[in-house]
């Protein structure tokens, strides 16, 4: 096993950057026709449908803390006069993120496929 | 050309001070960092901004860009992550997948949309989490 330790990781040319809590710690990307299914991610275990539009996503490895994670969802919004998806951050916690889409009138509706990026710490 | 393999990367100052966690392992360092950004307009010239790993834009029509990506990515699945700008205050403008599937190999295809389900031009940002081929 190779173990580096480092204070700054510096490109050949340009400034130095910082490169562990930029990392995603967990992405998936899923899609759900009926049946909710991740296409493919990174430290997440599995998914949970709690009824129409409504994606939980387990990580394998937890985050830190509450508070250190950010997250970005995107959806792919299909049909109709008026906005049809949109994602909302339901609930999280250290191993779990739960999100919602929606639509302008607040009627939750299935993401023909979405997408979850949380950035932070691991514990 | 510099070459690094390891399994583990530390932070030296955080080791130091004591401070956990300090360490990250590979697979979030190769499948955890952007593979693909780009900040673009497409108000009136579709032109990037900034980018990393983009070779160009290709205005599909109004709201509608294609992202054509340097080095290709694995597979057609990854996270993606978008904003856009509102630009007029009567409109809410989301960012969304142009197609299914819209994230290829090779481009990406994204398009912004107002409250009406309309195409809409305006400053887009996207984020690509995934596997380079």
């Amino acid at each position: 096993m190779s173990t580096l330790r480092v204070t700054n990781a510096w490109p050949i040319s340009g400034i130095s950057q910082s490169l562990m809590r930029g990392m995603a710690k967990v992405w998936n990307q899923f899609a759900d026709a009926g049946t909710v299914a991740s296409n493919a991610g990174l430290n997440m275990s599995s998914m949970t449908d709690g009824g129409t539009g409504d994606y939980t996503t387990t990580f394998t490895s937890a985050m830190i803390s509450n508070a250190a994670q950010a997250w970005k969802h995107s959806v792919r919004t299909d049909g109709g006069a008026t906005i049809s998806c949109l994602f909302n951050q339901t609930s999280y916690s250290t191993t779990t993120h739960r999100q919602t889409t929606f639509n302008d009138a607040g009627t939750t509706g299935n993401a023909t496929i979405g997408s979850l990026v949380v950035i932070g710490t691991l514990a | 050309m510099s070459t690094l393999k390891l399994d583990t990367l530390i932070s030296r100052a955080r080791e130091v001070a004591g401070t956990t966690p300090s360490s990250i392992t590979a697979p979030y360092l190769i499948m955890g960092s952007s593979k693909i950004w780009t900040q673009f307009t497409s108000i009136t010239t579709t032109t990037i901004d900034q980018s990393f790993n983009v070779t160009s834009l290709t205005d599909g029509g109004t709201g509608i860009t294609t992202v054509n990506i340097t080095s290709a990515m694995s597979a057609s699945k990854y996270a993606l992550s978008a904003m856009v700008r509102s630009i007029s205050v009567v409109s809410i403008v989301i960012p969304d997948y142009n197609a299914i599937p819209a994230a290829a190999t090779t481009s990406i295809s994204v398009r912004s949309i107002n409250q009406a389900s309309t195409g809409y031009d305006t400053d887009f940002g996207i984020i690509a989490q995934g596997s380079l081929a």
